[in-house]
């Protein structure tokens, strides 16, 4: 009896210590995941043209500051990866028109205060305008150019984002008004 | 609080369970939080709420022979939830005025593909699913509700495969009735809240008053029934129930054999107030809900109702192991020890057939 309970005794000492690094191994790399949330930020920026002649360009700041997200908790930013970028156009006045406006491509830059670099964020190619009026275009950014910008935008949260115009295809390609719109889609990581 | 400690609350401690201090406030989510509507949060959540109760719902047995005697043991087990790929993502509500094309011009991209005209719901990754896929929207008009109709962003989730449940541990309590009682008490301080998990379980040996294997005591037959209790400082309560009968058959070696079904539920409902917005936030919501600053209602339950549970178990001296699996909507691994600590008033049990037992 006694020689049963010291068998069971040793056992069970090597069972617990098996059963609790089964735990504390796997449950801590569950529990390790477990110490970040990633949410998406929606950034909505607009760009406006007036009496501008094409190709050209126009920018926009963005000041992450203005988002609570991202003001926040801005000490706790794991990563900003910037993930999908929506454009549209709400106006477009000029020669051509709406109707026939094609531009060979729009091109998304975004500089990072206080740099020269602009780091090529997306291509819109064959841009029919009636086709981009009012109706989103998406693009996921490459990984490559996330994880730049990830980098960036955890220390430099105030950055330009550059809309270049080809020439159009076809009309003068002067624009009296010309208006459109981005939506970021920014992968927010912040630690808990 | 801070806001840490209440995503912390939300995202981290959901599966640990649910306070105690009834004179607290609700939770309350911090405006970074509001991302979730009710909706979208009950969907993200509920296979984390259904990690909990099949967590809650296991180690309930894992023998029906029980010995005609008293009997104190201690047993710590661990369960763990085999994540399926239906509970890695929920369809997802969308802001109301994408049903309305004159209001909002809607589309998402997914594995390259663009879908147009996106409205009620979309398929979105619950808390162990990978990565969410915004809904980009277009405004149609200037004014109006239509100014809201923007582009939204979801919660991620961690890419989970298997998952912990809360360790049981637990107290038995062996009885001459052939009946044996578990009880479980998981205080968990969380900041100005604390969780409070309780659980009982009672299963009852039943053949012998069946004249079920009247002449091989080595097999037998019991019900179970167990109840948890579940409270979170007025943001969240639950109760859950079990019933189920099982059978096992063991052999002098110490080793013995289980499998069973059971019958499970759980409701219960949580509760979490938003932060008022801040006026100068750039960060307006499409959702309705979140534009009133609605309170986060959501329902705590399962997508679990029924388990099939296989298992073995080996006892030497005061030590017992166990081990088992089961279908479930989640299916469950779960190993523990128990340690007999005291048993007193032992019957003469009668000594297992020489015939049943496993040579080599």
């Amino acid at each position: 009896m006694n020689k049963n309970i010291i068998r069971g005794l040793l056992t069970a000492a090597i069972a617990v210590v098996a059963l609790t690094s089964s735990i504390g191994v796997g449950g801590c790399s569950v529990v390790d995941s477990l110490d970040t949330f990633t949410m998406q930020l929606p950034i909505n920026m607009e760009f406006s043209w007036r009496n501008r002649q094409a190709p050209d360009t126009t920018v926009d700041f963005v000041n992450l500051m203005d988002y609570s997200v991202y003001r926040d908790n801005m000490d706790d930013i794991q990563s900003a990866k910037l993930y999908q970028v929506g454009y549209w156009m709400d106006t477009l006045v000029g020669n051509p028109s709406i109707e026939d406006a094609e531009f060979a491509f729009v091109e998304f830059y975004i500089r990072f205060q206080g740099e020269q670099q602009q780091h090529l964020l997306g291509r819109y190619e064959n841009v029919v305008v009636k086709d981009y009026y009012k109706r989103p275009h998406i693009i996921t950014v490459p990984d490559s150019i996330a994880l730049l910008v990830s980098e960036a935008v955890r220390t430099k949260p105030q950055f330009d984002v550059i809309q270049r115009y080809s020439l159009p295809k076809n009309g003068t390609g002067f624009f009296p008004r010309l208006e459109a719109r981005v939506d970021l889609a920014i992968r927010l990581e912040v630690k808990l | 609080m801070n806001y840490h400690h209440r995503i912390a609350a939300l995202a981290v401690t959901l599966p640990l369970a649910f306070g105690w201090a009834s004179a607290q406030p609700p939770l309350e989510v911090e405006r970074e939080f509001n991302i979730f509507t009710s909706q979208s949060a009950a969907g993200y959540f509920k296979p984390v709420l259904t990690t909990l109760q099949e967590g809650f719902a296991s180690n309930i047995y894992h023998t029906a022979t029980y010995a005609p005697n008293w009997s104190i043991g201690l047993d710590l087990s661990s369960p763990w939830m085999v994540i399926p790929e239906s509970h890695k993502t929920f369809s997802a509500q969308l802001p109301d005025c994408y049903a309305d094309p004159s209001m909002a011009q809607t589309a998402d991209m997914r594995s390259g593909t663009t879908t147009r005209g996106i409205k009620g719901t979309v398929v979105q990754p619950t808390y162990y699913g990978s990565i969410a896929t915004p809904a980009f929207s277009v405004p149609q008009q200037g004014t109006g509700e239509a100014v809201f109709c923007k582009t939204v962003g979801f919660a991620e989730g961690y890419d989970i495969g298997i998952m912990p449940g809360l360790p049981n541990l637990q107290l038995i309590v062996g009885a001459p009735t052939r009946t044996e009682l578990r009880i479980r008490v998981v205080p968990v301080p969380e900041g100005e809240r604390s969780i409070l998990y309780l659980g009982f379980g009672l299963a009852q040996q039943i053949n012998q008053w069946m004249n079920l294997f009247t002449d091989d005591p080595t097999m037998a037959l019991a019900v179970s029934t167990s109840v948890h209790l579940f409270d979170w400082s007025s943001t969240a309560n639950a109760t859950g129930f079990t019933a189920g009968v099982h059978y096992s058959k063991s052999w002098g070696s110490g080793l013995s054999v289980v499998g069973g079904t059971q019958f499970e539920t759980i409701s219960g409902d949580f509760t979490a107030v938003r932060e008022p917005l801040d006026p100068s936030d750039a960060q307006v919501s499409a959702y309705e809900e979140i534009r009133r600053n609605d309170p986060i209602t959501m329902p705590f339950e399962s997508l679990n109702s029924f388990r099939v549970t296989a298992g073995g178990s080996y006892r030497a001296g005061i030590v017992e192991f166990h081990l088992d699996a089961a279908v479930a909507a989640q299916p469950v691994l779960s190993a523990g020890i128990t340690f007999w600590l005291a048993q007193w008033g032992m019957a003469e049990m009668p000594l297992p057939d020489p015939s049943s037992t496993i040579k080599p």
